[in-house]
C-alpha cells in the first residue's frame, strides 16, 4: 500500500484493485457520451449505430424558438438567482463562521439543508404559497427559488475559504483602523474572492441543471432548458434532443473550467497571503 | 446583523414551505390524519415507500462497492493522473441528471445501443426489455449517484496521513491488515459522509425513476403523480411530509455520529 | 529477522541479555526519482548495539536512508543487510525493525494501549499476553494510568514516550528514530534526551537516529554522519567530528567555528603544519591528512585565549575587538587580526572578576598548534 517492497500476492491484489477502479470510472463517464454521435446522426429516429452523419439536429436545435426562449429564461432565471445565493451566502458564512453566533453548527445544517433534502418537498410546498401571491410563472418566483437550494452551495465554498486562513489579518486590519465595513471590502473580500466566484458558478450551473422546481414553478414562458428537454422527452425522441444536450453538456463543461481556473488562481493567492493584506 | 438576510429568505422560500406541505398534510375532508390512513391502507403506496427504501439501500451499498478503489486510486495519484482522476469525477457531478438519464434511456431502450449492439454481436435475437426494469434503473440511478460517494471518500483518504501506513507497515502488519485495522477505521468519516448523502438523495430521487422506470413509483415520483395527475395534494403532501421526517431522522443521526466520532480523536 | 512472528522469541522488555542490537550495512545504496539523484552511492556499516546519529540541514536525505532500511524506500541501486542478509526485498512488516516517526504517526482512532497492542497483535500474540506487554511497556515510559486515552488527549511529550513503547514493546533488535524530539519544546527536549539514552542502555538495540539538532546528536550518540546533498559529509565519533572536522560544512555545522583561509602551506612537521594566511599571517595549527587539498585552518571559539595569558600559545597575535557581548555563561567578541577581513569569534567564561573590553580595545590572542586545524575549504 505505499511503493515499498511487497510479495507477489499484494502485487497481483493491488493491480486488480487498480483495474476495477479503472472500469467503474469508464462506467461512470462513458454511458454520458453515447449521445455524441447520435446527436450528429441524419435520421429522423434516435438510432444507433445512426446510418449517416449530418449537422441537421443542431441545424434544427439552432433554429428553434422553443430552445431559444428556454436558453433566454434559464439565463434570466440562473444568473439572478446565483447573485441573490451569493450575497446571501457571503453574508451567511461570514456570520457563521466569524462571527460570534449561537448554535453555530445548528445554523450551518439548517442553511445547508434546501440543497440535501429532495426538491420534490420544496416544490410541493412552494406552489400553493406562489399561488397565492400570484408568483407561480413569474421569473421572480423561480428566481428566489433558486436561491434557496443554490445558497448552499455558496455557503459552502466560502465557508472553506474562511476557514482556510486564520482570523489575524481582520483583526489587524482593525487594529490599523478599519471599520467593518472596510475590513470586508479591503481584507476579508479579496482573500474569499475565488471562493465567491466559485460558489457563484456552482450556483449558476445548478440552476441551470435544475428540473423539479422549475416544473412547478414555471409556465410555458419562462420555462427553463431543462423543463423543455423533460417535457420533449416525454412526448418525442428525435435526435434534436441529444443536439440540446450535447450544447448544454458542453456549457457545462466551460462554466467548470472556468470555476477551476478561478480555484487554481486562490491556490495561487493563498500561497502569498501578504498579498491580500496588502490590498 | 448579518444573519437577518439570509434567515429571512430561508423563513419564506424555506421554512414556510415545509410548513405548508405539513398542514397540507392534515387537511382532508375525512378528518386531520385521514390522509395518513390513506398512505396506510393503500398497498401501492406502501409498497413504494418500501421499495424506496429498498432502492436506497440497493444503490447505497453499490455506489459505495464501487466507489471506494476509485477514491483510493485518486487519493493516490499525483500531478497529471489527478488531475485526470477529478475532472472524470467532477464533470458528471455537474452534469445535469436529465442529461445522463437521457443517455440511460438512449443506452436501455428497446432499440437502444445496448440491445442494438448485442443484437449485432448475435448474443441476443430478440430485443430485451432493459429501461422499466428494476436493475436497469438501478444501474442508471448507481452510475448517477457515484460523485457523491467518491467525493466523500475522497477528501476522507486525502486527509489520512500516509505515515500511518507506514507505521502500521513496520509494526508488522501486512497490506491487508494495513487495510483494515488502519486505513479503513481512518476513512469510515468519508464512507459514513457519502452514505447518507446518496442514501438520502436516492430516497428523493425523480428523475431517472420517472424516465426509466421500475416495478413501482419512488416516493418522489409518486408524490408528482397525486399532485399532477390526480390533484390529490394533501395525500402528495402527507407522502413528502413522510419523506421529509426519514430525511431530516438520518441527516440528525449522521450529525450526532459524524461529532462523535470527531470528538473521538482525529487530533493532528 | 525470521523469528519475529513466535511469540516467545520476542521476549520481555528491559532484558538486554537476550535482545542484542543488529549489525547493519549499506552497501552502495542510492537513490533516484526520476533526474533528481536525493542519494548518491552511500556505504555505511553500523555495529551491533550502536547508538548512531544521522545529522544534516533538512533535505539532505536522513530520512531517505532511514526509509531504504524500514523497507518504504526501495533503493535505485544497492544492498542493505542487517547482520549480513540482504532485505532490499523484504517488505516493512516482516522486518522487525522499531521505528519511531517525526510526529509520532500514533493511530488516531485507537487508545494509547491498542496502539501499543498493536504490532503484538500483527504478531499473532494472545489477548493476555498483549495486555500483559502493554501494561509492562506504559510502565517503562511511566504512562501505566493513560493506556485507555486516545493519542489526542495527550501532550506531546507524552505523545513521544507512547511512539517510544509501540516501537519497542516487540523487542526490535534495530530501532530506526526520525527527529523523534522534533516536535518537543527545549525543556522537555533536553529530558527526552536522557530518557532516550537511559532506554537505549537497559534495551541494548541498535539505534539510527536522525536529527538535525548537532547538539541532541552529540550527546546521544556513540558515532555520528553529517550528511549534506545525498553524501555521507563524515563520519566519527562527536569528538572527532567537532575536534578534528575534515570541512568547512561539518565544522560549522557541529557548533561555531572560525576559518582562516590558507595562502600556502610553509612547513609540515609530522602532524603539524606551519602555513600562511591570505592575510599573511604566519601560523601552526594540526594537518589530520592529505594536507595539500587543506585549505583553511579552523578554529573553535572556546580555545582561543584572550588577555595576557595568549601571549605564552603557539600562535600569537594582536587582535582589536569589533563587538563585545555577554550571553549567559560567557562573553562573546568578535576580534580582528591585522591584515584579515573576517573576525575570529572567541569565547571565555564570564565571572564578577572580569573585565568586558570595549570595541575598539587592542588584545593578545593566541591559540596552541593543537588547537587548531586545517580543513578543507569547500
Ligand atoms: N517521493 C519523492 N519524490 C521526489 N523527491 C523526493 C521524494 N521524497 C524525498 N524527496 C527529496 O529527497 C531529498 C531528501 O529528502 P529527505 O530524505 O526527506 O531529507 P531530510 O530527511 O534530510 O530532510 C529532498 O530534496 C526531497 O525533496
Ligand atoms: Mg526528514
Amino acid at each position: 500500500m505505499n511503493g515499498a517492497a511487497t510479495t507477489p500476492v499484494w502485487r497481483i491484489l493491488s493491480a486488480g484493485i487498480a483495474l476495477l477502479a479503472v472500469l467503474v470510472l469508464i462506467y461512470l463517464v462513458l454511458p454520458t457520451l453515447v449521445i455524441v454521435p447520435l446527436s450528429f446522426s441524419s435520421d429522423t429516429f434516435l438510432k444507433f449505430p445512426p446510418s449517416g452523419f449530418s449537422t441537421r439536429w443542431y441545424e434544427s436545435f439552432a433554429a428553434s424558438t422553443d430552445y431559444q426562449l428556454a436558453i433566454l429564461n434559464s439565463l434570466k432565471i440562473g444568473v439572478p438567482a446565483a447573485l441573490v445565493a451569493t450575497v446571501f451566502g457571503v453574508m451567511a458564512a461570514l456570520a457563521v463562521v466569524r462571527g460570534a453566533v449561537p448554535f453555530r453548527r445548528t445554523l450551518a445544517a439548517l442553511i445547508i439543508a434546501p440543497l440535501i433534502l429532495p426538491q420534490i418537498i420544496l416544490a410541493i410546498g412552494l406552489f400553493p404559497l406562489m399561488a397565492k401571491v400570484g408568483l407561480i410563472g413569474t421569473y421572480p418566483g423561480i428566481v428566489l427559488a433558486h436561491a434557496v437550494v443554490t445558497m448552499p452551495l455558496v455557503f459552502i465554498t466560502v465557508s472553506a475559504a474562511l476557514r482556510n486562513y486564520a482570523p489575524t489579518y481582520e483583526l489587524a486590519a482593525m487594529t490599523l483602523g478599519a471599520n467593518p465595513w472596510r475590513t470586508f471590502r479591503h481584507v476579508t473580500f479579496p482573500m474569499i474572492r475565488p471562493g465567491v466566484i466559485v460558489g457563484f458558478i456552482f450556483a449558476l450551473t445548478f440552476s441551470f441543471d435544475e428540473l423539479i422546481l422549475a416544473m412547478f414553478l414555471t409556465s410555458p414562458t419562462t420555462r427553463t432548458v431543462p423543463r423543455l428537454l423533460w417535457e420533449q422527452l416525454n412526448f418525442q425522441m428525435t435526435p434534436i434532443i441529444a443536439a440540446a444536450t450535447v450544447v448544454l453538456l458542453t456549457a457545462t463543461i466551460a462554466l467548470l473550467c472556468l470555476a477551476a481556473i478561478a480555484g487554481a488562481g486562490a491556490r495561487r493567492r493563498m500561497g502569498r497571503p501578504a498579498e491580500g493584506v496588502n490590498g | 446583523m448579518l444573519l437577518a438576510a439570509p434567515l429571512t429568505l430561508l423563513a419564506l422560500f424555506f421554512l414556510l414551505p415545509l410548513l405548508t406541505v405539513f398542514g397540507q398534510s392534515f387537511a382532508a375532508p375525512d378528518g386531520p390524519l385521514g390522509t395518513y390512513a390513506r398512505v396506510a391502507g393503500d398497498s401501492a403506496l406502501r409498497y413504494s415507500l418500501i421499495y424506496t427504501f429498498q432502492t436506497a439501500a440497493i444503490v447505497t451499498l453499490a455506489a459505495l462497492v464501487l466507489s471506494y478503489p476509485v477514491a483510493f486510486l485518486i487519493s493516490r495519484a499525483q500531478g497529471r493522473w489527478l488531475v485526470i482522476g477529478m475532472v472524470l469525477v467532477l464533470v458528471p457531478f455537474w452534469t445535469s441528471a436529465v442529461i445522463r438519464s437521457y443517455a440511460w434511456l438512449v443506452l436501455l431502450q428497446r432499440r437502444g445501443v445496448v440491445n442494438e449492439i448485442m443484437l449485432a454481436l448475435g448474443l441476443i435475437d430478440r430485443p430485451l426489455r432493459l429501461a422499466n426494469t428494476d436493475l436497469g434503473t438501478h444501474v442508471a440511478m448507481v452510475q448517477i449517484m457515484l460523485p457523491f460517494m467518491i467525493l466523500p471518500l475522497l477528501s476522507a483518504m486525502r486527509g489520512i496521513d500516509p505515515s500511518m501506513l507506514r507505521a502500521a507497515a513496520i509494526l508488522g502488519a501486512n497490506p491487508w491488515r494495513q487495510f483494515v485495522n488502519v486505513y479503513l477505521p481512518l476513512s469510515t468519516p468519508g464512507v459514513g459522509a457519502g452514505c447518507v448523502l446518496v442514501f438520502i438523495s436516492t430516497l428523493g430521487f425523480y428523475i431517472t425513476p420517472a424516465l426509466l422506470g421500475g416495478s413501482s413509483p419512488m416516493i418522489a415520483v409518486a408524490i408528482e403523480q397525486q399532485v399532477s395527475r390526480l390533484l390529490d395534494w394533501p395525500l402528495a403532501s402527507a407522502l413528502a411530509t413522510v419523506l421529509l421526517v426519514l430525511t431530516c431522522a438520518l441527516f440528525m443521526l449522521y450529525e450526532r455520529l459524524n461529532r462523535r466520532l470527531a470528538g473521538a480523536g482525529e487530533g493532528r | 529477522m525470521n523469528d519475529m512472528s513466535s511469540s516467545q522469541a520476542l521476549g520481555t522488555f528491559p532484558d538486554t541479555s537476550r535482545t542484542r542490537g543488529a549489525r547493519v550495512e549499506f552497501d552502495r545504496v542510492s537513490k533516484d526519482y526520476g533526474e533528481l539523484t536525493v542519494l548518491h552511492e552511500t556505504s555505511l556499516t553500523i555495529e551491533a548495539g550502536e547508538f548512531f546519529a544521522l545529522i544534516g540541514p533538512s533535505g539532505s536525505g536522513k530520512s531517505t536512508l532511514l526509509g531504504v532500511l524500514a523497507g518504504f524506500v526501495p533503493p535505485s541501486y544497492g544492498a542493505v543487510k542487517v547482520d549480513g542478509t540482504d532485505i532490499v526485498a523484504v517488505p516493512p512488516y516482516r522486518r522487525n525493525i522499531g521505528m519511531v516517526f517525526q510526529n509520532y504517526a500514533l493511530f488516531p482512532h485507537m487508545s494509547v494501549a491498542e496502539n501499543i497492542g498493536f504490532p503484538l497483535k500483527m504478531r499473532g500474540c494472545g489477548k493476555g499476553e498483549i495486555a500483559e506487554r502493554v501494561k509492562k511497556a506504559l510502565a517503562m515510559v511511566r504512562l501505566e494510568a493513560l493506556g485507555e486515552r486516545r493519542p489526542a488527549q495527550l501532550s506531546g511529550g507524552q505523545q513521544q514516550r507512547v511512539a517510544l513503547a509501540r516501537a519497542a514493546v516487540y523487542d526490535p533488535r534495530l530501532l530506526l528514530m526520525d527527529e523523534p524530539l522534533g516536535a518537543l519544546d527545549k525543556n522537555l527536549r533536553e529530558e527526552m534526551q536522557d530518557e532516550i539514552k537511559r532506554f537505549q542502555r537497559a534495551f541494548g538495540a541498535t539505534v539510527i537516529y536522525v536529527t538535525h539538532d548537532q547538539q541532541e546528536a552529540a550527546f546521544l550518540a556513540d558515532r555520528l554522519a553529517v550528511m549534506r546533498g545525498g553524501m555521507l559529509e563524515q563520519i566519527g565519533t562527536p569528538r572527532q567530528l567537532y575536534e578534528m572536522p575534515g570541512t568547512h560544512f561539518v565544522a560549522s555545522f557541529l557548533g561555531e567555528a572560525s576559518l582562516l583561509p590558507v595562502a600556502e602551506i610553509v612547513e609540515r612537521h609530522g602532524r603539524e603544519v606551519t602555513v600562511r594566511t591570505q592575510g599573511g599571517l604566519v601560523l601552526r595549527a594540526l594537518a589530520p591528512s592529505r594536507v595539500s587539498e587543506r585549505r583553511a585552518v579552523c578554529l573553535r571559539p572556546e580555545n582561543i585565549a584572550i588577555g595576557a595569558s595568549a601571549r605564552e600559545r603557539d600562535n600569537h597575535f594582536l587582535g582589536v575587538v569589533e563587538e563585545a557581548v555577554f550571553t549567559t555563561g560567557t562573553l562573546r567578541y568578535r576580534v580582528r587580526l591585522p591584515g584579515t577581513d573576517g573576525a575570529l569569534t572567541v569565547r571565555v567564561p564570564s565571572h564578577p572578576g572580569i573585565e568586558l573590553l570595549p570595541p575598539g580595545a587592542s588584545v593578545d590572542i593566541g591559540w596552541d598548534a593543537t588547537m587548531a586545524v586545517t580543513i578543507a575549504e569547500e
